[in-house]
């Protein structure tokens, strides 16, 4: 095989190898980039100003972090304010939508304080569909901006359906660019949604523009300061079925997914902080436990599972079930308390933590 | 925006100063090297493979040129093109057909074995080796003794995702022809880059959300205008998608004092079917054109009379047949490929009246004639996007009328594409030529665009024609 120069090729790269330069720039270059770039910084330099301008801004539609999630929106806004409020916040309760409507911080920090004399304000971070890992990762957000004394991670047997299956929906929200650049891995996007006012308010737009926006929206309509948004209704007994039984079949063979353990393993971690981790089980409606898969012996599995988990990683666990002091009309739906219900396992709750937090410090003395 | 994106930015300046400081010949090994990292990095087996069908190909040209039995060597050589091709690119389809035949034994295979690997851009590659060897077979070019160069040919870096799908002859000239990057070109170049970000990160980006997978897959589910409007709007993403990547492919292409050939000429504009594929992905229809069309035409002429329907209809019919086989082996791509045979064999058939040039017609006629072509055109792009069932669904409910509210933010987010075709159909870099504030201005407003929409959708999404 012959691989000889084009004798052409070679003739002509010999004459012009030593004189000729690619490159043959002359001044000026480039000047319209350069006065495009200083009008671009101009535009942003005014836009971020309007931004912070309250008159301004109080035309403009709601600041977000572009998580897509007006719940995580509402929270993060909420949280901003109540620490505003109340100088600080001194416990943080984290989950999906069981958080969100089964603890009533106002009846919690009541029996908490009845039970040690002690003062505390808190707030509901629980937002709709929330994944443990998304839990984890807020939640380290949030310990390292606010400093609570105590995170709470409200959980249920939904949480662990969360697999390899629907490996996405579990990072919906961790994946965008302000929780990444949060949790330390740097991005321009991240960083300027992290800085920039005018750039929330872009993103906030933005996401008004998204069609299911106000119908998830909605779901937050009795949210309060505390960050509690109740449910109203009750739900019979006899209206309970078997059809609500998908998210529960995880009770078989119950095992910790990977996946989730690794978030809960993260959770725990967080003590670096200083914070007191506490795991609750958020309750289900009985009448749930007693139709899915074999009732109460594979949900004890599940229970045990976690009582396992929170004994070996030396975390403080309370169970909720069973419980008969919740009355059966403190339901509003299979899975989540109405009002009243919160209401009473708040309270209990409040006493619960209080317990559980003194008989750790015991036995950690 | 990734760190690794601006990390590969970074490498990317480092590249070109390095180049500007070379003589032509390290140039080219230079920029062989610098594709062949990029080839790497994306997908190093690829690269593996770009590499035997560089060698083969080499080695298959010069044996052509010196053989006696030129049609036997060539043959051989096409063929060994297409099997590639076929091996990488439709292997899905036969192994699809072997796990259903074993699942039928009983034998369940695990779904992992579906996981092959396609290289990118193969399909743009082997359109270049085929017609590389036709030519040397056919004496229209010499066969090219510089490895370097001709690996360089098939793997530089700028059009290896989607073309241009460049000719050997012409390319391979420009890599032994010193070159020149001067104010114009840099200018040229960044306006090019411009342009096609803008056109496949604002433009293309915006539409696609309302060309969205849900309204081809389920089209019974929405209403008449959403799918009139989910069309148009896929229309018109599909070629700010593409002439986008053309554009930042030539830009960049430009930076190395190397131009790539011109894909997209208004396409929308034509006053033809046949006018629309001579200014739709040029290069691939000029390649269809001389490889595909005009031997079949030649060899049915000896068959058979030149006036013939045969004639007329089958050299269209086959060609665009093959340019849809060539997207995805695929029924769907069969009946995309044949509707467009049907509206070119059409086109071929003698028609009562008087035929006159497209610029001698009157302006009212160039419009009807223009949005015409649009419409068959787009009503095409259905089986392009979806399967056949799904297909017949989307026309069904383009015709039986469900009524609904009509959202006109599409045509808003068209206008800009359109107004670029306007300023662009006289000269594709008309921005460069404009007044200096002129540019900075339009410069700052394109790239605060692009900017918003990026900030707006932090995960891109890849170019249409890379899947090709």
């Amino acid at each position: 095989m012959e691989t000889s120069i084009d004798p052409q090729y070679a003739a002509r790269d010999d004459a012009t190898n030593l004189k000729h330069h690619t490159l043959q720039l002359s001044w000026p270059l480039g000047l319209p980039v350069i006065e495009a770039l200083i009008l671009i910084i101009i535009v942003l330099g005014v836009c971020e100003l309007l931004a912070r301008t309250q008159s301004i801004a109080a035309l403009l539609p709601m600041q977000t972090v572009g998580s897509g999630s007006p719940g995580l929106e509402l929270k993060l806004a909420g949280l901003r304010e109540f620490v505003d409020e109340h100088g600080s916040v001194d416990c943080i309760f984290i989950g999906d939508s069981t958080v969100l409507r089964g603890i009533d911080p106002q009846m919690f920090e009541v029996a908490y304080a009845e039970s040690t004399n002690i003062k505390i304000a808190c707030y509901n971070f629980g937002v709709l569909a929330l994944s443990p890992v998304e839990s984890a990762a807020l939640s380290e957000i949030l310990v390292e901006k606010y400093h609570p004394h105590l995170l709470i991670f409200g959980t249920n047997l939904r949480d662990y359906y969360y697999d390899h299956t629907n490996e996405r929906v579990m990072h919906a929200i961790t994946d965008i660019p302000w929780i990444q650049y949060k949790l330390g891995n740097f991005s321009p996007v991240g960083w300027l949604t992290d800085h920039s006012i005018a750039t929330q308010y872009y993103l906030g737009s933005i996401t008004h523009l998204k069609s299911a926006w106000d119908e998830d929206l909605s779901k937050y309509a009795t949210l309060r300061a505390n960050g509690f948004a109740p449910r109203e209704g009750i739900i019979r007994y006899e209206e309970v079925n078997a059809a609500r039984c998908d998210s529960a079949k995880k009770a078989i063979g119950f095992q910790i997914p990977e996946s989730v353990e690794s978030a809960l393993n993260d959770l725990v971690a967080l003590r670096r902080y200083d914070v007191q981790v506490v795991f609750v089980e958020l309750p289900l409606h009985p009448r749930l436990i007693e139709l899915c898969n074999h009732g109460e012996p594979d949900y004890d599995l599940y229970l045990s599972g976690i009582n396992d988990y929170a004994h070996a990683a030396n975390v403080p666990f309370v169970q909720s079930t069973p419980a008969p002091w919740i009355d059966l009309d403190g339901w509003s739906d299979s899975y989540h308390l109405n009002e009243a219900g919160a209401e009473i396992f708040s309270q209990w709750l409040g006493r619960q933590i209080a317990h559980a937090i003194t008989e750790t410090a015991s036995l950690n003395n | 925006m990734p760190n690794s994106f601006v990390v590969l930015l970074i490498l990317f300046f480092v590249a070109l100063g390095i180049y500007y400081l070379l003589s032509l010949r390290i140039q080219n090994i230079w920029l062989l090297l610098v594709s062949y990292t990029f080839y790497f990095v994306w997908q190093w087996q690829s690269a593996v493979v770009l590499m035997g069908l560089t060698l083969a190909n080499f080695v298959l040209g010069l044996i052509i040129e010196r053989s006696k039995r030129r049609l036997l060597w060539k043959s051989i050589g096409i063929t060994l093109n297409i099997l590639t091709l076929a091996f990488f690119k439709y292997r899905l389809f036969v192994f699809l057909r072997m796990l259903n035949l074993s699942a039928g034994l009983g034998n369940q295979p695990a779904s992992d074995t579906l996981a092959i690997l396609v290289p990118v851009g193969l399909s743009f590659t082997v359109l270049q080796t085929i017609s590389y060897l036709v030519d040397v077979g056919n004496s229209r070019l010499k066969a090219e003794r510089n490895l370097i160069d001709f690996a360089l040919y098939l793997a530089y870096f700028p059009k290896l995702l989607a073309g241009p799908i460049e000719r050997a002859n012409k390319f391979l000239e420009k890599l032994r022809t010193p070159r020149v990057v001067n104010n114009k070109s840099i200018t040229d170049s960044f306006t090019l880059l411009l342009i096609g970000l803008f056109r496949k990160l604002v433009i293309a980006n915006l539409l696609s959300r309302f060309a969205s997978e849900t309204l081809f897959k389920q089209p019974s589910t929405f209403t008449s205008p959403e799918l009139w409007m989910g069309l148009i709007s896929y229309s018109f993403l599909i070629y700010n998608d593409f002439a986008g990547y053309t554009g930042i492919a030539r830009g960049i292409s430009g930076l190395f004092g190397i131009e790539l050939s011109t894909n997209f000429d208004l396409p929308y504009f034509s006053a033809s079917v046949a006018d629309f594929w001579n200014r739709w992905h040029m290069s691939f229809s000029f390649w269809l054109r001389d490889y595909i069309y005009f031997p079949i035409s030649r060899w049915l002429a000896t068959k058979v009379d030149r006036r013939h329907p045969i004639n007329t209809i089958l050299p269209p019919l086959v060609t665009m047949i093959i340019s849809g086989m060539w997207h995805m082996a695929s029924p769907n791509m069969l009946l995309w490929g044949a509707i467009h045979g049907t509206y070119l064999s059409v086109r071929r058939l003698p028609l009562p009246g008087k035929p006159s040039l497209p610029n001698q017609r009157p302006f009212w006629e160039q419009v009807i004639r223009a949005s015409a072509v649009f419409l068959l055109v787009t009503l095409a792009w259905v089986p392009f996007r979806t399967d056949i069932s799904n297909s017949l669904r989307f026309w069904k409910g383009l015709i039986i009328w469900r009524s609904g509210p009509l959202s006109l933010i599409p045509l808003a987010i068209i206008l800009p594409s359109l107004v670029l075709d306007a300023l662009q159909s006289s000269n594709e870099v008309v921005f460069a030529r404009w007044p200096h504030h002129a540019r900075a201005a339009a410069i700052a407003l394109t790239l605060l665009a692009i900017g918003l929409v990026l900030l707006a959708r932090t995960t891109g999404t890849p170019f249409i024609y890379q899947g090709f």
